[in-house]
């Protein structure tokens, strides 16, 4: 037997068994893209949360790279303060990195409160080049942002900024003032009134709940009546592929330095693969319900196709047909309609995930679920890459092999004499 | 010379506890290029003789031998070869793969045979315009009358040139005149080609044309 001429065979006689039977085609077809459009609309979600998580930390403030003092990643402690800030800077400045930019913070926790608000926060002291390592400065959509510093404003208080879902709930505007209270450095109560200068939405809910933007030096020296306290530094370069580079270059600079440690996003957010992991498990959990639904449909769809034929598939017995013949004919027709309706369901689902990759996918609903796994905004941008396309038709592929293999033993089985006589 | 031998042939069959002995001990002898009929009531025996002759199933014991083969020995998959090169089939419900056209159901023995493609189709044409359907070779069997599907199983039987074509009941379904025209297409390979036929039947024309009748009678040979 000419084996080019046998696929051809097997591919037409299977082409027209689906044609001919049109309702359990249909049927195949719709659960295969069904699960399809499951498995590439999760794999799209896990890739937008993926993606959201670490622009919005890194647009957050955790940059690409941070100096910390020695010791922060094992104990993650903030009250933690970088020793000699002043000649760690000058270090940076005579060793500067191409295309990346730094910026010196001050951060100590606190409460924001008014007469009918109180809320624990952090407070985040940044300097003028903070625009330039994060998005505060453009998430500032009312008021200004405080740099450059303004002037004149009333002994006694600071600028400050705050975020949207904050500012709603105070029922404050730029310019209207609130109360920054924290223990300072001897352990006293200490309270001061901030003047609202700008209001940012940042899309993640608990940055905009948390965060109070000061300027460093005015939290420097609300907390201890000194300027020059500096919890880290934090870099930002071109993308986040270069953080190794740019931790690799600063370890070089401070190869001397046993104060302090630098630490890359991967190091600071440790957190996040954990999560992801824990994301990834979920969905594989949820392909696997929905493979075996499917496999479970195309299955007994496969399995009622072989016994209605079974005079059929007796002739071709009795006339000759190898037993292998039969195997692969069965097999084909499984796998040709899982492919029609795989390809269907990457065209529907490739459809709905464009729309949400456009306009967006609003979680809010789940906000609360959202806050729990970190830097996750509110809405979330959905994509996939061809790798993706092609997970998507590989495990369908499989199951409708699988699906197929006792419907196409049992029509290798067959008695002619059995299948023709209908004994 | 005799191509087809059988020696004290029987099969049992069960339907559920109760054994039924569908063949009870025949022996026979058939002769190449001969036009046989079986003949006999319903349950005589007749389509299981023309199954086990045509290596579609196994007899319970006996021995039969086809062509100098011993059906017995073989594998199924040897049997299933055996039937490709060795034996054509025309059934009473005319028993074609629906998804193929005429010609497609005629030329599908001589792919899974190896002939070129080129052969297959000039050998294919042929044979149905002998049978009269050469205007209908692009046909789907649901498009054909009962009597030309029957041709088109006649043309699928002979096709491949095989040494013994069995036939069981060709002509029960089909009316006076198509049931002429297939006895005689049949009756003229047989001539020409020295085709062994072995029918199974009822029908009086069948048994007219017959140049033997073997008469069976509860799974015996009661006369030839």
């Amino acid at each position: 037997m000419n084996f080019f001429e046998t696929i051809l065979m097997i591919i037409k006689i299977g082409f027209r068994n689906i044609v001919r039977q049109k309702k359990r085609s249909a049927l195949i077809i719709s659960s295969a893209a069904t699960g399809v459009i499951g498995i590439i609309f999760t794999i799209a979600l896990i890739n937008a949360f993926f993606i959201a998580m670490v622009e919005n930390g890194i647009k957050s403030g955790l940059g690409h790279v941070q100096i910390r003092p020695a010791g922060y990643e094992e104990s993650r402690k903030m009250g933690m303060l970088l020793q000699d800030p002043l000649s760690i800077q000058i270090n940076i400045e005579d060793h500067k990195i191409k295309n990346t930019h730094f910026s010196g913070r001050f951060e100590r926790e606190g409460i924001l409160r008014i007469a009918s608000f109180t809320r624990g926060v952090l407070f985040i002291g940044i300097e003028e080049n903070e625009k330039k390592v994060s998005h505060y400065s453009d998430w500032t959509n009312e008021g200004e942002f405080l740099f450059p510093e303004k002037t004149g404003l009333h002994p006694g208080t600071v600028p400050c900024m705050i975020g949207r879902i904050n500012a709603e709930k105070m029922e404050v505007a730029p310019g209207d003032w609130a109360v920054l209270s924290l223990s300072d450095q001897t352990g006293t109560y200490r309270s001061v009134r901030c003047i609202i200068s700008g209001i940012f939405s940042s899309s993640v809910e608990p940055i905009d709940k948390y965060t109070v933007i000061l300027t460093r030096r005015d939290l420097s020296e609300f907390y201890s009546e000194k300027d020059d306290l500096y919890s880290y530094f934090v870099f930002l370069g071109e993308s986040l592929e270069h953080a190794e580079k740019i931790k690799g270059s600063l370890q070089n600079t401070f190869s001397g330095n046993s104060e302090i440690e630098i630490l890359s996003f991967s190091d600071l957010e440790k957190y996040f693969s954990g999560t992801m992991e824990m994301v990834d498990v979920f969905s594989w959990i949820f392909y696997l319900i929905l493979l075996i639904g499917v496999a479970l449909i195309l299955f007994e769809s496969i399995t009622m196709s072989v016994f209605e034929r079974m005079r059929e598939l007796g002739i071709m017995h009795a006339i000759g047909s190898r037993p292998l013949f039969i195997f692969a004919m069965v097999i084909y027709e499984s796998i040709l309609l899982t492919i029609i309706g795989s390809f269907l369901g990457i065209a529907l689902g490739g459809f709905l995930i464009l729309f949400f990759n456009i306009y967006g996918l609003n979680l809010s609903y789940f906000s609360e679920g959202i806050e729990s796994i970190g830097k996750l905004g509110s809405t979330v941008y959905p994509f996939l890459t061809p790798l993706n396309i092609l997970e998507a038709l590989y495990f369908p592929f499989l199951i409708s092999i699988a699906s197929a293999i006792f419907p196409a033993l049992k029509a290798v089985r067959i008695s002619p004499v059995k299948a023709i006589y209908n004994r | 010379m005799t191509l087809i031998q059988t020696k004290g042939l029987h099969k049992v069959f069960y339907q559920g506890e109760i054994a039924v002995n569908a063949l009870q001990g025949i022996d026979l002898s058939i002769e190449k290029g001969e036009f046989t009929s079986l003949v006999g009531p319903s349950g005589s025996g007749k389509t299981t003789l023309l199954n086990i002759i045509g290596a579609l199933d196994r007899q319970t014991s006996g021995e039969i031998i086809v062509g100098g083969q011993d059906l017995s020995r073989l594998s199924n998959t040897q049997l299933s070869d055996f039937r490709l090169h060795n034996i054509g089939f025309v059934f009473q419900a005319y028993n074609l793969i629906p998804v193929l056209t005429a010609i497609e159901n005629v030329e599908y023995i001589l792919m899974i045979s190896g002939i070129k493609k080129s052969e297959r189709i000039s050998r294919s044409k042929e044979i149905l315009n002998d049978v009269g359907l050469s205007e209908e070779i692009d046909r789907f069997p649901a498009q054909l009358s009962g009597g030309q599907q029957q041709r088109v199983a006649v043309a699928r039987a002979l096709v491949s040139d095989p040494e013994i074509v069995l036939a069981d009941e060709p002509t029960a379904n089909l009316d006076s005149e198509n049931a002429d025209i297939l006895l005689d297409i049949m009756k003229k390979m047989c001539d020409e080609r020295k085709t062994t036929f072995l029918f199974s039947t009822h029908d009086t024309r069948v048994m007219e044309r017959a140049r033997r009748l073997i008469k069976l009678r509860d799974g015996l040979i009661a006369e030839q």
